[in-house]
């Protein structure tokens, strides 16, 4: 009956993702004081099964704690972390490691021995494993094809680019064939063309493999470029948690927001902020930036607009593009002709266009 | 100089090797593991065991701050309990030893807490067991910081061994003082400082080519 009923939860907790966050709450005690400092709280989450979910938050946002509890590298103060129905904060040992065998990890820094070559270092989760020396070299030589490294095997790191020093991490990640990888900030050590290598390794990864990867970053461009779900980490809580559209298109969050702020369209010029006022002057125009998403980037809204409300649409900074798919466009525009801005906002808003009042220029 | 002089320095030196080669070796096999245990040991550290970690630490300490020439008499039963007897080349390996031990154990484990985290808990990620870690990270990563544990106390060993003269250890340091202070003749204290001075370059450089070798975080243009 008890066991029975174990399997049932396991099997609910497998169904609702690889990785689950049950009411997580992590502290830690406080230096040099008897008090405790809070790093997650009350965090509950699912990561799906073959997914890519990016967790983005600024430092200190608890997003290198909330990682580091599903391998077990932390042990949670509250609630549970699934992994493959398993809490893994209850394990110890043998059994800890040997379920740390099925996640893999890649770090900023790579965290790769110096004084291993590249094979020895992409053979080393196999080594601790016990694996044996014929089936390593197999494997490795494998994954060092997968990378693109077949060619550096006998380098050591210092002889390696950053940008090929994490796909030896990917490749020893990938070594003990895990069910899940964790990416630590990852790139965040490359310049941007090296980034979207690495990315793009991830995503073929994720897709020819079905592994399940999960992210941290503090970096949108990172999330928007791979992930399909993501989850924004404030002060150790989920602030925001959505499809990468949908976040991208209407972020809810002051914090989400503020990872757009340097994208065009998302923010005033420097110069007509300083000029912006809260109330209408006569003859002064009104400013508005206005979001179009899926349903409503091909029409012709902002030209219906000028014709049936009389006014001129001047757009200040744009953004168009496309997302998982699915076009989006961001823009700030100066509307003059003396309608009233709630007006303005009620019209877009009837073809499903977003839109909202930041303020009058004189 | 005569050849009774030449046969006495080349015999002294015989004796400092033997004492030093002895010592440096006892000295690792204990310093080693000790050293490696003082590096993780400590309380939320890889070996965690603080209660001995904080004795073998005092241990060290006190054995490291009492002057050699004190340490070699106050242990005099303990080097006839060991080694038969008080007196010789072979009873002042004990001290030299014990002197060692504490030495190379503080630079090796300087050598092991210089090794990025990082790497530590890449190697917890994969679910490695400590003694995987330090066998297979700790060591291998800290192996050029680690051969110039054993230099550097190769290099004070021999200095130390001057002083073992007090209980008849012989080797260079007690020729220099017997006959070249004692007896007034400083020609063979000359020829002592000078062996002296190339058997110390040579660890030293020895040491330090083998630490360079070993040390793959250095790009090699060979």
């Amino acid at each position: 009956m008890n066991s029975t009923s174990t399997s049932q939860n396991r099997t609910d907790a497998r169904s609702a993702g690889i990785v689950v966050f049950d009411r997580v709450h992590k502290a830690f005690a406080a230096r040099g004081s008897a008090g405790e400092v809070a790093a997650l709280h009350d965090i509950s989450l699912a990561v799906p099964t073959g997914s890519i979910m990016g967790v983005i938050g600024r430092s200190g946002a608890g997003k290198s704690t909330l990682i580091r509890l599903v391998n077990g590298l932390e042990t949670p103060t509250g609630g549970r972390v699934l992994f493959d129905g398993v809490d893994v904060g209850t394990l110890g040992g043998g059994a800890l490691r040997q379920t740390q065998r099925q996640i893999g990890m890649i770090f900023q820094h790579f965290n790769l021995l110096s004084s291993r070559t590249v094979f020895e270092n992409v053979g080393l989760p196999l080594e601790i494993a016990g694996t044996a020396k014929a089936a390593i070299a197999a494997r490795v030589n494998a994954l060092l094809d997968l990378v693109g490294l077949a060619d550096k095997r006998d380098r050591y790191p210092s002889e390696l680019s950053g940008g090929q020093k994490q796909r030896v991490g990917i490749a020893r990640a990938l070594a003990t064939e895990p069910k899940l990888l964790l990416s630590d900030e990852a790139t965040s050590a490359l310049d941007p063309e090296t980034t979207r290598s690495i990315l793009d390794l991830l995503k073929t990864v994720n897709r020819e493999l079905g592994l399940t990867i999960l992210l941290i970053t503090h970096e949108m461009s990172v999330v928007r470029a791979i992930a399909d779900e993501v989850v924004v980490l404030e002060g150790g809580r989920v602030v925001e948690h959505g499809n990468v559209y949908d976040v991208f298109t209407q972020p809810q969050h002051a914090v989400t927001r503020s990872f757009f702020a340097n994208d065009a369209g998302r923010q005033l010029p420097e110069e007509l902020r300083a000029r912006l006022q809260a109330s209408a002057s006569p003859g002064g125009k009104t400013i508005i930036r206005i979001v179009f998403r899926t349903a409503s980037a091909d029409e012709a809204v902002l030209s219906k607009l000028t014709r049936e409300l009389g006014v001129d649409v001047n757009i200040i900074t744009a953004t168009v593009d496309t997302l998982s798919g699915k076009p989006f466009g961001w823009f700030i525009a100066s509307i003059d002709g003396g309608k009233p801005a709630e007006e303005i906002v009620a019209y877009l808003a009837r073809y499903g266009v977003g839109a909202e009042l930041l303020g009058h220029v004189a | 100089m005569s050849p009774e002089i030449i046969r006495l320095i080349v015999d002294a030196t015989v004796d400092t090797l033997y004492m030093v080669a002895l010592a440096l070796s006892f000295g690792t096999l204990v310093g080693l593991p000790l050293g490696i245990f003082l590096a993780t040991g400590g309380k939320g550290e890889l070996l965690a065991f603080p209660a001995a970690k904080t004795v073998l630490g005092f241990a060290a300490n006190a054995t490291r701050s009492t002057p050699f020439i004190i340490l070699v008499v106050a242990i005099i039963p303990f080097t006839r309990l060991i080694a038969g007897t008080s007196i010789g080349t072979t009873a002042a390996v004990v001290p030299l030893t014990l002197a060692a031990i504490p030495f190379i154990a503080r630079l090796i484990e300087a050598a092991i807490r210089e090794v990025d985290y990082g790497l530590v808990e890449a190697a917890r990620a994969m679910g490695a067991t400590p003694l995987q870690i330090v066998r297979k990270v700790l060591i291998p990563e800290a192996l050029p910081g680690i051969v110039l544990g054993p230099t550097l106390a190769a290099v004070n060993l021999i200095g130390f061994s001057a002083i073992v003269g007090v209980v008849g250890g012989g080797g260079l340091g007690d020729l220099g003082i017997r006959y070249g202070y004692q007896r007034f003749m400083p020609e063979v204290m000359a020829v002592v400082v000078v062996v002296l001075i190339v058997l110390v370059q040579s660890v030293q450089s020895f040491g330090d080519r083998l630490s360079r070798r070993l040390n793959k975080r250095l790009r090699h243009s060979s």
